[in-house]
């Protein structure tokens, strides 16, 4: 209802904009012209909207009702009988506990990573867009925080051996040099410590960025209206910087938590093999082979993907802040 | 009196009889014998029409064979990555123009995978003995006759028969004696059945054991040292259900923790024992990980992160050509062995050009130069006078026959096949000569009747 208000209100406002901007060049606004303008034939915005559409129903739509379909057929040695339906691949998940605990530790793992992103990527964000002027600086340190993309993905995650190893840097400091322990810390590697810290140092560039750009763009003159009403600058950014930049934070937290949600190979990695995501226990009912099975665990962990994603967007009415 | 069920088996032993020796007739003729088999009892005359007509197409297919052109293209073959190196494609296509080689490097799982689903995309499959169980019934590879493998009567006993000596233990499991002969491309013979029809051209095989840090262990060679306490937190299996639990079911039975009937096919009550054993360990803390590539295995070694685990023999060498203190032990129990080879897709016999040239690189495999090759890694030739002729060919060939074949001490600096030196002189290799590293097999790499179940519970383990 409130969304549907809020459109009206902007489209009078747009409306009323136009006419000013018309009266005001003598009704030559070419701006307004091109959007209000005359309607394109529909055959123009199917040719426009063709590409991507065909892209994603090849590309995303085919194979996700793929996977929702092998995971629904029968197993066999060869891999499976597309013409006997059966739930044995979700049974046989649940056989053991398995494969639940290893969703919710999934799940906990993703909002974790999630929040630490938000913790650790907003004030980079909010550096980069509000504390440096110069927009050439602004580009440079951007690129900067691209640069771990730009090592290969097996480089940056074998790189945290040396440094959380049981012969790594903090454990040497830790041990030798300043001697508060006598014996080096195992969970520093291949444990959940260490997936966690991998993960955000690989994923909080998705939250930077979108936060980055939001807050890029924000209308300078909210800001300096909130001064001039005697704001302070923590008033300001509460009332103000934070609503404004909300809907980067949430783009930001669907990136990261699908992303996490999804990951295997640093977990695999990082983990030494001895922690498992959803992921990891995809692929390995997809190495056996049973394909059946290994459809089923991605099914589900589609789905709670999607609610994930709905619940975001439910709480946080993205709709209505931009 | 007899009973009319014992008669019907008599006739159906009967009658299959009668089938055996007319196959045998047929396989006669087409050596160039004149099929001397005469029906006795009614259905001959059918059997005899059968032969006839089998024989004519075998004279036809003898003599296309002749005339067949020489095959001009790639041969595609998926296998692994120890096998399917640059020097080995350098070799075979210097050794045989016009044709080359399309290497598709896969893990063990998803070259079975990918003989199974997708056999139509390659033309060879390089592979293990122990997979065959999974992928021999579904026909996709072809039996081959005995007679086609050029080497066939200098197979080292070990994988013809099990055994190097009389004296020798073959071990349990999946030994490639066990699955080198098959009935049909769909059926393997089984153990003591020597059919002449082969499942695979074997090429190399090896004993593996575990490696361990050797500065701070001092010598070891028992299994039982993975659960010995002073390894507690720095043990490594390879993250296999199949090889890593066969590992540590070695470690636990000489640990004196638990004993099996079979490890090469354990029952699911054994399954459940061992696993309830790992998976107690596992929460207090004695595995650091669970490797699934070569390089995670050095990695695990190298950086002191373990200082037992699972490896293979080329990650030891990798190691001790760094002067890292690491060993690969001669483990008293015997060793876990694998075998493997090469086998034709079914498809291939539809080209009999390519057909041919297929079956021309199953057999250079044991050829010096491709034993050659594998062997300065370690590995040994099924046809082990293959080995030793290839490593006789290197410049310094002695030194490394003595080093890799007869457990002498290495007199000069050998190196691997891409060219780095790996062993250094007076360096004996662990475990000693080949009749000493292949004369104590404790099980082969298998495929268990259990193998889900088996996986089930892997999984339990590693996310306990």
């Amino acid at each position: 209802m409130s969304n549907e208000d809020a459109k009206h209100t902007a489209l009078e406002e747009a409306k009323r904009a136009v006419e000013e901007a018309e009266a005001l060049t003598g009704g030559s606004a070419v701006a307004v012209h091109a959007t209000t303008g005359p309607r394109r034939s529909p055959l123009v915005t199917l040719a426009w909207v063709a590409p991507g559409t065909i892209w994603l129903l090849l590309f995303l739509i085919a194979p996700l009702v793929m996977i929702v379909l092998v995971s629904l057929w029968q197993k066999t040695p060869v891999g499976f009988d597309p013409f006997v339906f059966t739930t044995e691949g979700y049974t046989k998940l649940f056989q053991t506990p398995v494969y639940l605990d290893t969703l919710k530790d999934t799940i906990i793992r993703a909002l974790l990573v999630t929040a630490l992103c938000i913790l650790i990527g907003y004030p980079i964000a909010y550096f980069l867009a509000r504390g440096v002027s110069s927009i050439r600086y602004q580009i440079a340190l951007f690129v900067f925080v691209l640069a771990p993309f730009w090592v290969a993905y097996v480089v940056r995650i074998v790189a945290w051996l040396p440094v959380l190893g049981r012969q790594g840097v903090i454990n040497y400091f830790l041990v030798e040099v300043i001697g508060v322990r006598a014996e080096p810390i195992d969970a520093l590697l291949y444990s959940n410590f260490a997936i966690i810290l991998a993960l955000v140092q690989l994923y909080v560039l998705f939250m930077v960025t979108p936060i980055f750009f939001q807050l890029a763009t924000l209308d300078n003159a909210a800001i300096e209206a909130a001064r001039d009403l005697g704001a302070t600058p923590a008033k300001v950014f509460r009332e103000v910087v934070l609503p404004l930049s909300l809907p980067g934070v949430l783009i930001g937290c669907i990136f990261v938590f699908v992303l996490v949600m999804g990951e295997f190979a640093t977990v695999r990695l990082i983990g030494g093999g001895t922690i498992q995501s959803v992921g990891t226990l995809v692929y390995d009912y997809y190495k056996l082979p049973d394909l059946p099975t290994a459809a089923a665990g991605a099914t589900i962990l589609v789905a709670v993907m999607t609610i994930g994603v709905a619940v975001l967007l439910r709480f946080s009415k993205i709709r209505e802040v931009v | 009196m007899s009973n009319p069920d014992s008669d019907d088996m008599r006739r159906m032993n009967r009658r299959q009889f009668v089938r055996n020796a007319g196959l045998g007739a047929v396989g006669l003729t087409a050596m160039g014998a004149l099929a001397a088999c005469g029906g006795s009892d009614d259905s001959g005359s059918g059997t005899s029409a059968a032969e006839t007509a089998a024989a004519e197409e075998a004279a036809t297919t003898a003599a296309a064979a002749e005339e067949v052109a020489p095959y001009q293209g790639a041969l595609r073959v998926v296998g692994l990555g120890v096998d399917l190196i640059d020097p080995i494609k350098a070799a075979f296509e210097a050794a045989t123009p016009g044709v080359t080689l399309e290497f598709t490097v896969k893990s063990t799982p998803e070259i079975t995978q990918l003989a199974l689903t997708q056999p139509d995309s390659f033309d060879i499959m390089s592979g293990y003995y122990h997979q065959l169980d999974q992928i021999w019934p579904s026909g996709n590879l072809q039996a081959i006759p005995s007679a086609s493998m050029t080497r066939f009567a200098e197979i080292s006993p070990l994988i013809a028969d099990g055994k190097l000596s009389e004296s020798n233990n073959p071990g349990q499991g999946d030994a490639p004696f066990r699955k080198l002969f098959a009935t049909s491309n769909t059926e393997l013979a089984g153990e003591g059945n020597k059919t002449d029809m082969i499942t695979m051209v074997p090429a190399n095989h090896n004993s593996d054991s575990f490696g361990y840090n050797e500065k701070e262990l001092g010598e070891q060679t028992s299994w039982g040292i993975m659960f010995a306490p002073e390894v507690k937190g720095k043990v490594a299996l390879v993250d296999d259900p199949e090889v890593g639990l066969m590992d540590a079911a070695m470690a636990a039975e000489a640990a004196g923790v638990m004993t099996f009937v079979d490890k090469g096919n354990m029952t699911k009550e054994e399954i459940d024992e061992i696993m309830s054993f790992l998976i107690s360990k596992k929460k207090e803390g004695w595995f650091r990980g669970f490797w699934a590539t070569f390089d995670e295995s050095v990695n695990f070694m190298s950086s002191g992160e373990v200082l037992v685990e699972s490896m293979w023999s080329p990650a030891v060498s990798l190691l001790q050509a760094q002067d890292f203190p690491v060993r690969y032990a001669a483990p008293d129990e015997g060793y876990r062995g694998w075998g493997g080879g090469n086998s034709i897709f079914s498809h291939v016999a539809d080209d009999p050009s390519k057909q041919a040239a297929a079956l021309a690189y199953l057999n250079w495999w044991n050829t010096p130069e491709p034993a050659g090759i594998m062997a300065a890694q370690g590995y040994y030739n099924a046809v082990i006078t293959a080995s030793y002729e290839g490593l006789g060919a290197f410049p310094d060939g002695e030194a490394y026959q003595g080093y890799y074949l007869d457990g002498a001490a290495a007199t000069t600096t050998l190196n691997d096949p891409f060219g780095q030196p790996t062993i250094t002189e007076g360096e004996v290799r662990d475990g000693g000569s080949y009749e000493e590293r292949c004369g104590n097999f404790a099980v082969w790499n298998s495929r268990m009747d259990e193998a889900d179940y088996l996986t089930q519970k892997w999984q339990e383990f590693k996310s306990a």
